[in-house]
């Protein structure tokens, strides 16, 4: 018994180095991020408020740079309004003017108070929460394309999974075609990511606009995504592989929307019977 | 007393850390300014008290860049091998310095052990990511950045502190 005694002494530093690096491995192996405690992550009350309260001050950086964009932006989509408009009115006298108008997609804003690109899996935290109706699964996007999807939330904090982090993969597709593919982080640069498993028979160039396929249901069809800046070769012939260049910002991320499908409740429904 | 300077020191630098450096990434490598409050406390400290103010400091990272285990599991094993690798530079005799410094072990003594300890740490620390991402040669470059960010940052701190 003694001797034991003096073992467990004499080794304590081991024994104890031993117990913490087993508890550090096991919150290392709960990779799944929707399977996380909330407690564990920048989504907890303490770091989202320590966030929040610096971030007061440099949201002020880069305003220049994203009133601008905002603003191109939004010529863009008033030209889509406008040309939208004619259509609906073409349609109008063609049809019942009877259409469902009613929107399936809405939009709320939140702030981004925590954000890493640097790291092998990535993620972002929002200054909203469960309080707010932000759901496990929504969609993130900016003004400038797609951001990620809420994996946590807490009451007044969110986590969302950057797509600079290789366990999310979205359904996108070529802006001129129907086919759809997959689009992945490749953990080399926060500029750039892998669209994958788009069969070979697709029609493309360099420069073609990447945009959500919205099958998904945390995107709405056709966000933008990314433009192809190259072909990569991979073993697998059938399919195509590019390097997309993201339009996200991800080193300068402030406002983001929050996408709430008004109808993803229904479809889940649907597609679990 | 050295006690209570250590900790408000590891306060400040994880407080640095979270909101300041982890912001400040080049190439995918961080400055880890935490390793070098870690290295500064005293060498007397009963080892398991290193071992676990490691893993507490290393949890505090991983709770702000969402990354459970991997600062904690880093930080405690590298505070636990800390002794060891001052010794590999410190004769038996001369090991009674308190807080290894610029004082005491000398700047020579000090800037070899805290390249090992930090090389050691950032090592373990990027291998332990590669584990969910394995790119080589993102690994080679933010291992090489990481080390040469907070080794540069560390001696400048230390010599700022004398003057």
């Amino acid at each position: 018994m003694n001797s034991l005694f003096r073992f467990l002494q004499r080794n304590s530093a081991f024994l104890t180095w031993l117990i913490l690096a087993v508890v550090s491995i096991v919150m290392l192996c709960q990779g799944n991020p929707y399977h996380r405690s909330i407690w564990m992550g920048s989504a907890n009350r303490v770091s989202g408020s320590v966030f929040q309260s610096v971030n007061a001050f440099t949201s002020y950086f880069g305003l220049r740079e994203a009133n601008e964009a905002l603003l191109r932006r939004m010529g863009d989509m008033e030209a889509e309004n406008q040309r939208l408009r004619a259509m609906l009115v073409q349609y109008e006298d063609l049809h019942n003017p009877s259409i469902d108008t009613i929107p399936q997609y809405h939009f709320e804003i939140a702030h981004v108070v925590g954000n890493s690109i640097a790291q092998a899996e990535n993620y972002i935290t929002l200054d909203k929460g469960s309080l707010d109706s932000v759901k496990v699964n929504l969609g993130v996007a900016d003004h400038n394309g797609v951001v990620g999807i809420v994996a946590a939330v807490s009451e007044h904090y969110s986590l969302v999974i950057s797509l600079l982090n290789p366990k999310l993969r979205i359904s996108v597709k070529l802006k001129n075609s129907d086919s759809f593919g997959s689009l992945m982080w490749d953990g080399e640069s926060y500029e750039y990511a892998i669209l994958s498993d788009l069969p070979r028979s697709v029609q493309f160039t360099a420069g073609d606009t990447v945009v959500t396929s919205g099958y998904s249901g945390s995107f709405p069809k056709g966000l933008p995504v990314g433009i192809i800046t190259e072909t990569l070769e991979r073993e697998d012939d059938n399919f195509l592989v590019f390097r997309v260049k993201l339009f996200t910002d991800f080193n300068n991320l402030n406002s983001v929307f929050v996408i709430h499908n008004d109808r993803q409740d229904e479809i889940q429904k649907l597609e679990n019977q | 007393m050295t006690y209570v300077y250590s900790f408000f020191w590891l306060i400040i630098s994880l407080l640095l850390q979270v909101l300041v450096f982890n912001r400040l990434s080049i190439w995918g490598g961080v400055a880890l300014v935490y390793i070098y409050v870690l290295a500064k406390f005293p060498v007397d400290m009963n080892r398991s008290l290193q071992v676990i103010v490691g893993f507490l400091t290393g949890l505090v990272v991983d709770i702000f860049c969402n990354t459970p285990g991997m600062h904690a599991l880093a930080a405690a094993t590298a505070m636990w091998l800390r002794i060891p690798i001052l010794r590999m530079f410190v004769d038996a005799q001369d090991f009674n310095m308190g807080v290894p410094g610029i004082q005491r072990p000398g700047l020579a003594v000090f800037s070899k052990y805290i390249l090992a300890l930090f090389l050691f740490h950032i090592l373990l620390l990027y291998l332990i990511e590669a584990f969910s991402l394995f790119q080589p040669g993102v690994l080679f470059t933010k291992i090489t950045v990481s080390l040469i960010l907070t080794y540069v940052i560390s001696l400048s701190l230390e010599v700022f502190q004398r003057n």
